[in-house]
C-alpha cells in the first residue's frame, strides 16, 4: 500500500513510464466517481495476482477530514465507505466530490465515432438535470427491449401493437433527451469558442451543430413510426435519440478531417473547459486531473491554459509528466508552490 | 462434504435443488426425517407429489388451483365485474391478504420482456382479452410492477382491449403506510407530490 498527502493547490506526479502516474490520477477520479476513467472492466483495474483493490482518500473539503472515504473491490464486489459508513446507494455518493480528467485518448471526442460525443453531451445534462438522467435511463432499458424484440422475431411474427407500444415509450423519454440537447446545443459552440480563443490566441468560427433525429421532439413518436418497416429488416431500431451525433466545425468544415493536430487539441481544451464552465455553473468544484498534458500542448498553449485555470480559482489540480524540471519551468509561473511528487 | 452414504448424499442433493437450500440445510432436513418415523416421509413425499400431479391452472384466470376453477372464479360472493390484473400467483396472494378486493384476478404469468425472451405469445394476454369480450367486465385493475416492463405490459394490454368498453385502472403510487418521508425515495416521493390528493380522499 502506497499513501500520498497532497498539501499543496497544485500537485506535479513525476516518474518514468510505466511506474503508475496516470494510476495515482485514476485512483482520485475513482474516489469521486467510483469507477475508473479508463478501464471500465473492473477486474482490469485489480493489479495482477491480487485479489482486489482499495482505495482510501480523505477530502479536505468534507468538514471532518480525518475521517476517510474509502472504496474496496474484491472478488467483484464494490464496498463504499464514508466515515466509516457503509454507502448502500451508489448515486447518493456519487456528485459530493467532482473531478475533471483530461487525458490523451480525449481527443476521441473529435476524432473517434458519435457515442463518444453522445456521452458527453449526456454527462453534461445529466449532471445538471436529474430528469434527464432519468429520462435516458428509461429510453437506454426500452431500447434494449425493442431491439431484443427485432432481434428475436421473424419479420412476419412482428407484433405491431407492441413496437407501437415500445414507440409511444421510447417517445416520451426520448422527446425530452432531444429538447435538452436542442437547449444546450444552441450555447455550447459560444462557451467552447471563448475558451479556444484563450487558448489558441485567435479566434476560429468553431460551430458544433447538433443533428438531432428529429428537429421537432414532439415527432419523434412519428419517425419511430415512419422507420419501422426499416428497423423490421434491420432488425434493430435505425434512428432515435441513441444515434445522434454532433458535427464538430471549424469555419465551416468538419473538424475529424480538416483540423490539424494542433487545433483539435485546442477544440479539446476547448470543450474541456466548457464542462468545467458547466460544473461550475452548477455549484460544483471539480478536482482537476491533468493526464500527459505536457505532450498534447505546445508551450505557448499550456502556458494560457495554465493561467486561465489560475484565474477559475481551483480547488486542486494535479498533473503528470516524465519530468519535474518541465513542470516547475512551465507550470511554476502560473501557480505558488507546486508540490511534486515523485514515484 | 464428504457422504459415507450414497443415499444420504442422493437426498441431501434432492434438498439442495430447492431454492434458498445450501448442503449444511439439505442435510439437516435429511437427518431429521431419519430421525422421525419412515410414516413421515411417506406422507411427506405422497403430499408432494399429488400436490405436483394433481394441480391445475384455473380456465378463467390463470390462478393455480385443485379444480379446472380457482376457488376465487367459483365463489359466488366475488364480483366478476372487476378483474385484478397480476403478474404472478405471488403478487395474486400478496394483494389477497389486503382483504380489500372483492372481484376476480387474471394471471398473466410475467411480464413483457423480449430481453427475457417473453413476449405476447407467451403471456396470458389473449386469454384475458377474449374473458373481456365475453363477460364483458366493469374495469379491469391493472396491478402490475411500476416498471418499463410493468408500463409497456399495461399499454400493450391497453391497445389490446380497445374497442371494448372496460375501464383501464392502475393502482396509486405513492407513499407507503407507517414509513417516514424522510426515507421514502426521491422518484416516488416527487410523484406523490405531482399527483398530490385532496385530504378528505386521502383519509378515506
Amino acid at each position: 500500500m502506497q499513501s500520498f498527502s497532497f498539501d499543496a493547490k497544485v500537485i506535479g506526479i513525476t516518474g518514468k513510464n510505466g511506474i503508475g502516474k496516470t494510476n495515482l490520477l485514476d485512483a482520485i477520479y475513482y474516489l469521486c466517481f467510483t469507477k475508473s476513467y479508463f478501464q471500465s472492466k473492473e477486474i482490469n483495474n485489480v493489479q495482477q495476482g491480487r485479489e482486489g483493490f482499495r482505495i482510501e482518500g480523505h477530502f479536505a473539503d468534507t468538514d471532518d477530514a480525518r475521517e476517510a472515504t474509502c472504496i474496496v473491490w474484491k472478488e467483484g464486489k464494490k464496498k463504499i465507505t464514508e466515515k466509516g459508513i457503509l454507502v448502500e446507494r451508489v448515486t447518493d455518493y456519487i456528485g459530493k466530490h467532482t473531478a475533471l480528467m483530461i487525458a490523451p485518448d480525449d481527443i476521441e471526442l473529435i476524432n473517434g465515432a458519435s457515442d463518444v460525443r453522445r456521452k458527453f453531451i449526456d454527462g453534461l445534462l445529466a449532471q445538471a438535470d436529474s430528469q434527464y438522467l432519468e429520462s435516458l435511463l428509461s429510453y437506454q432499458k426500452i431500447l434494449m427491449q425493442r431491439n431484443a424484440y427485432l432481434k428475436q422475431t421473424p419479420a412476419f411474427q412482428i407484433n405491431t401493437d407492441l413496437l407501437e407500444v415500445y414507440d409511444t415509450q421510447l417517445a416520451q423519454h426520448g422527446s425530452y433527451l432531444i429538447t435538452k440537447r436542442q437547449e444546450l446545443s444552441a450555447h455550447l459552440p459560444e462557451m467552447v469558442c471563448r475558451f479556444y480563443e484563450s487558448i489558441a490566441l485567435h479566434s476560429e468560427n468553431i460551430g458544433i451543430a447538433y443533428k438531432p433525429s428529429t428537429t421537432q421532439p414532439e415527432q419523434l413518436k412519428e419517425l419511430l413510426v415512419y422507420n419501422r418497416r426499416r428497423d423490421i429488416e434491420a432488425r434493430r431500431t435505425t434512428a432515435g435519440p441513441h444515434t445522434e451525433d454532433w458535427q464538430i466545425l471549424l469555419d465551416g468544415n468538419p473538424c475529424k478531417t480538416h483540423a490539424s493536430q494542433g487545433q483539435k487539441k485546442s477544440l479539446l481544451i476547448g470543450m474541456k473547459l466548457a464542462q468545467l464552465e458547466w460544473l461550475r455553473q452548477l455549484g460544483k468544484s471539480p478536482l482537476i486531473l491533468l493526464d500527459d498534458i505536457f505532450e498534447k500542448l505546445d508551450q505557448e498553449r499550456l502556458s494560457r491554459f495554465f493561467s486561465l485555470l489560475n484565474q477559475l480559482d481551483i480547488a486542486q489540480i494535479f498533473m503528470t509528466h516524465t519530468q519535474s524540471e518541465s513542470i516547475e519551468m512551465l507550470a511554476g509561473p502560473h501557480f505558488e508552490g507546486i508540490q511534486i511528487i515523485d514515484l | 462434504m464428504i457422504f459415507t452414504s450414497k443415499l444420504i448424499e442422493d437426498a441431501v442433493e434432492a434438498f439442495c435443488k430447492l431454492p434458498g437450500i445450501g448442503k449444511k440445510t439439505a442435510l439437516r432436513m435429511v437427518l431429521h426425517l431419519l430421525k422421525e418415523q419412515p410414516e413421515v416421509t411417506s406422507m411427506f413425499t405422497e403430499r408432494i407429489q399429488r400436490m405436483r400431479d394433481d394441480i391445475r391452472f384455473c380456465k378463467e384466470c390463470n390462478n393455480i388451483a385443485d379444480t379446472d376453477i380457482c376457488s376465487i372464479c367459483e365463489n359466488p360472493s366475488r364480483s366478476k365485474e372487476l378483474i385484478c390484473v397480476v403478474e404472478n400467483f405471488r403478487d395474486l396472494i400478496t394483494i389477497e391478504n389486503t382483504g380489500q378486493f372483492s372481484g376476480v384476478y387474471h394471471i398473466l404469468g410475467g411480464l413483457l420482456s423480449p430481453l427475457e425472451g417473453i413476449g405476447p405469445d407467451q403471456l396470458y394476454i389473449s386469454q384475458l382479452v377474449e374473458r373481456v369480450k365475453q363477460h364483458q367486465p366493469k374495469e379491469i385493475i391493472m396491478a402490475l410492477s411500476p416498471t418499463i416492463e410493468g408500463d409497456t405490459t399495461v399499454y400493450y394490454i391497453g391497445k389490446q382491449l380497445k374497442g371494448t368498453n372496460v375501464l383501464i385502472s392502475g393502482i396509486a403510487r405513492g407513499i407507503a403506510f407507517g414509513g417516514e418521508l424522510e426515507y421514502t425515495d426521491e422518484i416516488t416521493l416527487g410523484k406523490a407530490i405531482a399527483k398530490r390528493l385532496p385530504v378528505d380522499v386521502l383519509q378515506h
